[in-house]
Parts: C-alpha cells; sequence; structure tokens
C-alpha cells in the first residue's frame, strides 16, 4: 500500500466513507498496523473540529444512569485472582486463629489484619508521582515523590474509595509539594485495594463532593 | 458560555481520565460524559436526525469507551479524537440505510474559525483555524463532500445523489480532497 492509498484508506475510515466490510477489515488491521493507526489518529484529531459544527444538545437526564447500568452486568466488578479475595483471607486469618488457639499459641499478631498499607499513586503515563503510607491505627501520609505543578485557581484533592464503597470521600485539598498527614479514623474505610487518588479541582475543592477534575495520580492500597 | 467553563473544559485531561477508564474507573467515564455529552449528543443527533436513536448510540459508545478504553493508544493522538470516532462510527451505523438531505450551511467554515478559540487544549491544541482555512481551499464540490461525510455521515452516494455527480467522480473528488487536506495541514 503507498503512502496516498494508506493516507486515503485511514481518513475514509475515520469519515465513515468506507463500506462495513472494509470498515471491519480495517478495524482487524488497526492492531497490528502501526501505520494505519497512526494515520486513523492523525484524521481523527484533525479532522476533530468539526465536531464542533452541529449545535450542542442536551442528551436526557436518564441516559447516564442507562450507560452506568450497563458498564458491569452483574454488580460488583469479578475479582480476578484468589489472593485478592477478603472473604478468603478472613478464612484464612479465623482458620489460622483457631489452630493457634488449638496450639496454645498466644502470639496472634501475625494473623491479624493488617497493620500497615502503601498506595503508589501514578500518572496516567505509569509514573510514580506520589506514596500513601497508611497506619491503621496511626496516620495517612501522603509523600510527593515530585512536586506536582498547581494551576492558579485550582488545587488537588486528595479522595479514598474502599472496594466495598460506593463513592470516593474527599480526604481535604493538599499542596502539591509537601507532605501532608490525615488521621487514619478519617478513612471511612481501610481495605486492601482501597483506592487513593489526587484529581484537579477548583481552587476551593469540587463543588460536588465528588471528583470532577482530571485524575492526576491514582493508585490501591496493598497490605505491608 | 463563560470563560471559567471554558477553561474548565480545557483544563480537563481527556487521556487520563481514559487511562482511569482501563483501570475500571468510572467516575473517570463520567467524567468524560459530563464534559462531553452536549457536544456528542449534537454529533450524534446530526447524524441520527432523531433523539432517541442519538441516545442509543450514546449508550452504545460510552460501553465500547470503556470497555475499550485500555486499546487507546496516547502516544499516537489525543483521547477526544478517539472518543470522537467511537461516538461517530455508532451512529454511522445506526443509521446506514435510511436516507437524509440535508445541505451544508455556507456558514459554517466562519463557525468552524470562530470557535477556535472554545477548545484550545493544552499540549494537544486542536488547530480548528488550520482545517478550516484548507478547507475553505478545496473546491466547493471537494469541500461539501468531506464536510458532508464528516458532519451529516452522507455515505459516497448519498453524495453523488446530492451533488449529481457520478459516483466513479466523487470518489476520486475525495481521494484528491483528502490527499490536498494532508498537505496543507502538514
Amino acid at each position: 500500500m503507498t503512502d496516498d492509498d494508506r493516507t486515503v484508506l485511514a481518513a475514509e475510515y475515520v469519515l465513515g466513507l468506507a463500506s462495513p466490510a472494509d470498515r471491519a477489515q480495517i478495524e482487524r488491521d488497526l492492531d497490528r498496523d502501526f501505520e494505519l493507526r497512526r494515520a486513523v489518529y492523525y484524521w481523527q484529531d484533525r479532522l476533530f473540529p468539526m465536531t464542533r459544527l452541529p449545535d450542542p444538545a442536551d442528551p436526557s437526564p436518564a441516559l447516564w444512569p442507562r450507560i452506568e447500568k450497563s458498564l458491569q452486568p452483574a454488580g460488583e466488578p469479578a475479582r480476578p485472582g484468589w489472593w485478592e479475595s477478603l472473604a478468603l483471607w478472613r478464612t484464612v486469618t479465623v482458620v489460622a486463629l483457631a489452630l493457634a488457639l488449638a496450639l496454645g499459641v498466644r502470639f496472634l499478631a501475625p494473623t491479624a489484619a493488617p497493620e500497615r498499607y502503601l498506595a503508589v499513586l501514578q500518572n496516567d503515563q505509569k509514573t510514580a508521582g506520589w506514596i500513601v503510607e497508611i497506619e491503621a491505627r496511626g496516620r495517612v501520609r501522603l509523600v510527593p515523590l515530585a512536586a506536582t505543578p498547581v494551576p492558579p485557581q485550582r488545587a488537588l484533592q486528595f479522595w479514598t474509595k474502599a472496594p466495598s464503597a460506593t463513592a470516593p470521600t474527599s480526604l481535604g485539598l493538599v499542596p502539591g509539594d509537601r507532605v501532608t498527614e490525615i488521621p487514619a479514623a478519617r478513612l471511612p474505610a481501610l481495605e486492601p485495594d482501597t483506592l487513593f487518588e489526587l484529581t484537579l479541582e477548583p481552587e476551593t475543592g469540587s463543588p460536588t463532593g465528588r471528583p470532577t477534575g482530571p485524575i492526576l495520580f491514582v493508585g490501591r492500597a496493598v497490605a505491608i | 458560555m463563560s470563560d471559567t467553563r471554558d477553561k474548565t473544559r480545557d483544563d480537563f485531561d481527556y487521556e487520563a481520565a481514559l487511562a482511569a477508564c482501563a483501570r475500571g474507573d468510572r467516575y473517570a467515564l463520567r467524567a468524560i460524559y459530563e464534559r462531553e455529552r452536549r457536544w456528542l449528543m449534537a454529533v450524534a443527533l446530526r447524524i441520527t436526525r432523531r433523539r432517541e436513536l442519538a441516545e442509543e448510540v450514546l449508550h452504545d459508545a460510552f460501553v465500547q469507551i470503556w470497555r475499550k478504553a485500555a486499546t487507546f493508544d496516547a502516544a499516537l493522538g489525543s483521547a477526544r479524537g478517539w472518543i470522537y470516532t467511537v461516538v461517530r462510527h455508532r451512529a454511522l451505523s445506526a443509521v446506514r440505510s435510511s436516507a437524509r438531505v440535508v445541505a451544508v450551511d455556507e456558514e459554517a467554515l466562519v463557525a468552524l474559525a470562530d470557535a477556535q478559540a472554545a477548545w484550545r487544549a493544552g499540549e494537544r491544541e486542536i488547530d480548528a483555524g488550520a482545517l478550516a482555512e484548507c478547507l475553505g481551499r478545496l473546491d466547493d464540490q471537494k469541500r461539501t463532500c468531506v464536510m458532508l461525510a464528516f458532519v451529516d455521515g452522507y455515505t459516497h452516494e448519498e453524495l453523488a445523489k446530492h451533488l449529481d455527480a457520478p459516483l466513479g467522480t466523487v470518489k476520486s473528488w475525495i481521494r484528491r480532497a483528502l490527499l490536498a487536506l494532508r498537505e496543507c495541514l502538514a
């Protein structure tokens, strides 16, 4: 295929002029044909301004709930690995505890719920930018690995969401270049896989109580 | 629309949001939806011409964006461009059988240039002025083909009928228009 042919093919695909058969073929080829993929991305960005020609229109308020319902067919996302199953670990802990009692072992600390967690927060380039250290009965420390620049009239907001929670909880606005410490008691829940994230919000924080701005860094807690 | 709202939209990091979708963060998908829904609805409505069908398109497209977020290649282009391709293709699939009669608005090119300020987007600036200028340099038929195909979802056959020109001629106009656009946009 010549460069011109590829350019036209990719542009016609983006425009929507490719026949259904061609379109299906292009979509199969996109995975393995880097040049074609590059050409498609080129056109979808170059032609993008035309998406602003039709007058904006509001979809019905019922649309988002319907979309959200379709995201996961059966409630909570499936947990892929047995090692991630909290129920299993509870069982293991109970069995270990019973065994320890039966054997007259008095030192039970190693089988208790984890006391410390660590989360590495990464940006979308998978670069680590922040560390969150959590002591279950102490403090949450949010430590920057490098300063995160915050534009004027904006603020960094720190959020947490346990896997069992339905919505993230704000842990407040934080400076982009210093350690922030928060009492662990402020966390609504602390479990393995608890999500921590930093979003860019208006200067006075999210007006809705939920993240509204871009997620700058995100990561999940692991017990240590 | 106020400056503040424009600013908020411009500051939004679509690439980060799509990456978060790939990690299973519904709030990121919601954030994309909240920021783009009126424009995406506009695009889907213009192609489908029916509200309920346009909403069906948006529904299916967002489920697809959610499932395929991991396939987005941030090294090659913008997340917003990728999202609109998903939505436009959904809309086109939904209407490909029905006939539509639409005329290209003469003021569309002017609107395109004027709209430039509305979507300056950080390092991934999309230059509407350049596209408007390059479209403006094409002859009328070629420009009409490109714009009717993109904005209204016309097929080759519909373009041929609309312009009262043979199908082969329309196809060759489009090929030449696209190569000219690439050269002009370079």
